[in-house]
């Protein structure tokens, strides 16, 4: 009997003490009443073998200690979803507004080293604290709506006539995934507001080489900036609302003037030659013809951006014409 | 469907089947005084065979929810703990009774129509 006292032993290690000599003794008289009688079936004392395919069939000790506990969980099935939801709808803006108040700490903060590293460790600091406090505040909010059913009511008078009216089915340009896209924004937006003070963002280590050299960015840069910074935030003010809003009639004209836009600048930019130019005066001919091959290389680029950019535009306008063309005559055919 | 995870769903399935039924057999059976082991027992000569590591916890919160009363006695020279059904759990078995009877009828019916047609 020496294997069923080690069991209960191993049982008890994972019961609460209180009641746990009662179990253990229930366990004890059920177990030896399955080892007598199959002793009286066998028609001898039971191997030790024999004993531990008893034991073996009664569970792991765990597992058995655990189901003579009460159910146990921070967060039940009812306020679950409730969670879920919180956290899924939070989240993103959660995001967004530490990814830009950190550029806007790197921007207007003293220089900073190490800005990558810090940044994601920063986020990932933000997003625990965002996760515990939630879960916390949700086993709360769980604790109580146990103890005080009652109080704690969960939509128990809701009215199925104060839900919101059925919205016409265009989901076809909306982003698949409205939250990564929000993700995005934010962080191109940061990274807009970052890479003036640190240039190696936008050239990687080619900033480093251009410093070296005293070659900076043309005051032709720095006249659109403040507007493709403004539009970002409104575009990240209205993928903001698009989470909430599944209809979003505004978003194709806001494509195309976002477009409009992009490409007003772009016309613009092609209008100017220089794009970086020496801090300082250079007589140096080599330096001279390397900044004008820059150059160049620069106004080719935006060339066939500007192209692209056309195309792109001409084809979303005719799409929206063929939209509206199709949507009026399916107006008609129902007339 | 592969049927390993044919068999994984059905057994899913079976288990959650036959978690309400063991609760009202477990209720039913105790209208006769047991103790763990032999209800086990008696219940698996009827067919219903349960895990004692389901059957013996489940009698702690049945005693808990006040459904079920039980006390030490000594039987062939060893204490047991018997259990048998209280007052609220026979008035709460009735109703289980009831219910389970309206959907084993329901499920009948449906059957029957789903042969007819």
């Amino acid at each position: 009997m020496d294997l069923l006292e080690r069991y209960l032993q191993a049982v008890g290690k994972y019961l609460p003490a209180k009641g746990k000599a009662d179990t253990l003794a229930e366990l004890r008289a059920n177990l030896l009443a399955q080892m007598d009688d199959k002793a009286e079936a066998l028609g001898r004392p039971l191997t030790e073998e024999e004993v531990a395919e008893v034991l073996r069939g009664h569970g792991y000790p765990s597992i058995v200690a655990e189901r003579y506990r009460p159910r146990r969980q921070l967060i039940g099935p009812e306020i679950f979803p409730y969670y879920w939801l919180t956290i899924r709808r939070a989240l993103p803006f959660v995001v967004a507004i530490t990814v830009v108040s950190r550029a806007v700490e790197l921007v207007y903060g003293p220089p900073q080293t190490h800005i990558i590293t810090t940044s994601i460790l920063r986020l990932f600091s933000v997003l625990f604290y965002f996760f515990g406090w939630m879960t916390l505040a949700f086993a709360a909010i769980e604790f109580f709506h146990l103890r005080y059913p009652q109080k704690v009511t969960l939509h128990s008078d809701w009215d199925p006539r104060k839900l919101a009216k059925i919205e016409p089915k265009e989901k076809s340009d909306l982003p698949k995934h409205p939250i990564a896209d929000l993700i995005f924004s934010a962080v191109f937006t940061a990274w807009l507001l970052a890479f003036p003070r640190y240039p190696y963002l936008l050239f990687g280590p080619g900033a480093w080489y251009l410093s070296s050299i005293s070659l900076d960015l043309a005051p032709v840069w720095h006249r659109f900036y403040w507007a493709v910074v403004a539009l970002n935030c409104l575009q990240l003010i209205f993928k903001s609302i698009a989470l909430f809003r599944q209809v979003q009639p505004w978003r194709k004209p806001m494509k195309i003037v976002e477009q409009i836009f992009g490409l007003s600048v772009l016309v613009l930019l092609l209008r100017v030659r220089d794009y970086v130019v020496y801090v300082n005066p250079v007589t140096d001919p080599s330096r001279l013809r390397f900044a004008e091959t820059l150059n160049a290389v620069i106004h080719q680029g935006l060339e066939l951006v500007a192209v692209i950019a056309t195309i792109k535009l001409l084809w979303d306008i005719g799409q929206i014409i063929v939209g509206l063309r199709t949507t009026r005559a399916g107006h008609v055919a129902l007339i | 469907m592969t049927s390993t995870i044919q068999n994984e769903l059905f057994d899913s399935l079976r288990l959650e089947l036959r978690r309400g039924c063991l609760i009202v057999a477990v209720l039913a059976q105790l209208r006769v005084e047991h103790y763990g082991y032999t209800l086990r027992k008696a219940l698996a000569d009827e067919g219903l065979a349960i895990e004692e590591s389901t059957l013996y916890p489940l009698l702690r919160r049945l005693e808990t929810q006040g459904l079920l009363t039980s006390e030490w006695r000594e039987e062939e020279k060893r204490n047991k703990r018997f259990y048998k059904l209280s007052a609220e759990g026979a008035s709460i078995l009735t109703q289980l009774l009831v219910e389970w009877n309206g959907i084993n009828d329901s499920l009948h019916r449906i059957l029957k129509e789903e042969k007819e047609r």
